[in-house]
């Protein structure tokens, strides 16, 4: 059977047996699948540095469409995620979190090449200097909104009024922004500053945001929203908070 | 054919240990069952003892039996030079290799974001009470060359550093014995970043 050929981003590993590992790829034909490595441990494999989280990969995946596991054959690097990973703490920590981000997205099996294609550009840009945790919210934002969990900054989502150049007012009942006629908000409240960042976000590509600065209140709020649609916080963003927090007190 | 239940319970249990699936299982248990009794209980008595007998160092959270370990009483190492180490079996590695004299500081892990894994789940404050006794001078950071042992070795430095003490990480690049064209972009640019006076 020849194999399937496809881009992929390395999400995560796991150990398999004494000399193996479980990779989870994110595949810009194939959206999310896993593989094994065979003989991936050890210091002589043959995959190197390639299966280091957020390593951007051309793979070569056996077996047939729709397997549960594929086998991973050729597995050359494109772009490797460690290099400038490890700049500073706050970026070798973001891309964990970057990576259980696009896992927990990820639906397995089905291809979904916008959130390839953004994944790849944010890396792109914080090689290119951008800060981690502008990109972090970048990634957020439009993850949300490509699974159409982003409310519309525009309008109330009660009466769909067109909403004025002001702050937001979030309410979690109406899963979205309202106006003053609708009630009053029952979570956060995203400032002018916070909906224009917001803009920016939702119109310019991530390497347009270099040097932005994202306000504070960003963050609850992208957080919120994820937790709510799945469930669960996400564990590295915990590590993430915790070991930045350690690291300058 | 089913095995009688004393075969199939030892192969249950050994398909626990890492590394061991049904088969290999069932090989230790036939190798086993062509032994001798003596051989048998000599085997189950260490496995029983060991959690008994073996604890971590009280000072650098190596494996030993004793209190405080063979290598943290040893009078010929030097105090000044600490290296920290992933794993417990890290140390026999390095020890293996020669050349170092220093002492060890196990932090049983690295700071694994996908796994949950923190700095409080690390044995880090030990390290900053010993480097804070003031008699190190230098951190060697030994971790492993991934995301995680670069971030756990990343994070070490930042707190470290402001105690005073010379923090260093391991070199990295082509491994004795292989060939530079089988080496990854990665690899050799961090083998070439590390090169040395000849």
């Amino acid at each position: 059977m020849p194999p399937i050929s496809s881009d992929a981003l390395v999400l995560r590993t796991n150990k398999l047996g004494e000399t193996s590992k479980v990779v989870v790829l994110l595949t810009r034909e194939r959206g999310k699948v896993r593989a094994v490595a065979k003989g991936a441990r050890g210091s002589r494999h043959r995959y190197h540095s390639a299966l280091e989280p957020l390593s951007e990969v051309r793979v070569g995946l056996y077996g047939r469409h729709g397997a549960d596991l594929y086998r991973l054959g050729q597995c050359e690097l494109i772009r490797s995620a460690y290099v400038y990973g490890g700049r500073d703490l706050e970026t070798a920590l973001t891309f964990s979190y970057y990576a259980e981000l696009l896992d927990a997205f990820s639906p397995e099996g089905e291809a979904d090449e916008k959130a390839y294609r953004l994944a790849v550009a944010v890396l792109q840009s914080v090689e290119q200097g951008a800060s981690s945790m502008v990109m972090a919210r970048y990634l957020e934002a439009w993850l949300l909104r490509l699974h159409g969990l982003y409310p519309p900054l525009d309008r109330c989502v009660s009466c769909g009024s067109k909403m004025g150049e002001g702050g937001r007012e979030y309410q979690r009942s109406a899963r979205g922004f309202v106006c003053g006629r609708c009630g009053v908000a029952s979570g956060l409240s995203l400032s002018a500053e916070s909906r224009r960042f917001l803009d920016q976000v939702f119109r310019e590509p991530p390497s347009a945001l270099r040097s932005a600065s994202v306000p504070a209140e960003i963050e609850p709020f992208h957080q919120e929203l994820i937790a709510r649609h799945l469930e669960r916080d996400l564990r590295s963003y915990r590590v993430l908070r915790d070991a930045l927090r350690t690291a300058t007190s | 054919m089913e095995y009688p239940p004393p075969i199939a319970r030892l192969i249950d249990e050994l398909r626990r240990l890492p590394g061991i699936g049904p088969k290999s299982g069932q090989r230790i248990a036939f190798h086993l069952l062509r032994g001798t009794k003596e051989e048998s209980h000599r085997l189950a008595a260490l496995i029983a003892a060991l959690l008994d007998e073996v604890r971590t160092c009280g000072r650098c959270n190596a494996f030993t039996d004793r209190e405080i370990c063979r290598i943290c009483e040893d009078p010929v190492r030097t105090d000044r030079i600490i290296c920290v180490i992933e794993e417990p079996h890290s140390l026999v590695t390095i020890e293996k290799a020669g050349g170092f004299h220093g002492r060890y500081h196990v932090l049983h892990g690295t700071i694994a974001p996908l796994q949950g894994v923190g700095p409080e789940q690390l044995r880090i404050q030990g390290l900053l009470d010993r480097v804070r006794e003031g008699i190190v001078e230098e951190a060697i950071l030994a971790m492993s060359p991934t995301v995680e042992g670069e971030a756990t070795a990343i994070y070490l430095a930042k707190i470290l550093k402001p105690l005073g003490v010379r923090v260093t990480r391991i070199a990295t690049g082509i491994p004795v014995g292989s060939e530079i064209e089988w080496a990854d972009e990665v690899t050799m640019a961090r083998a070439l970043e590390g090169r040395r006076e000849y």
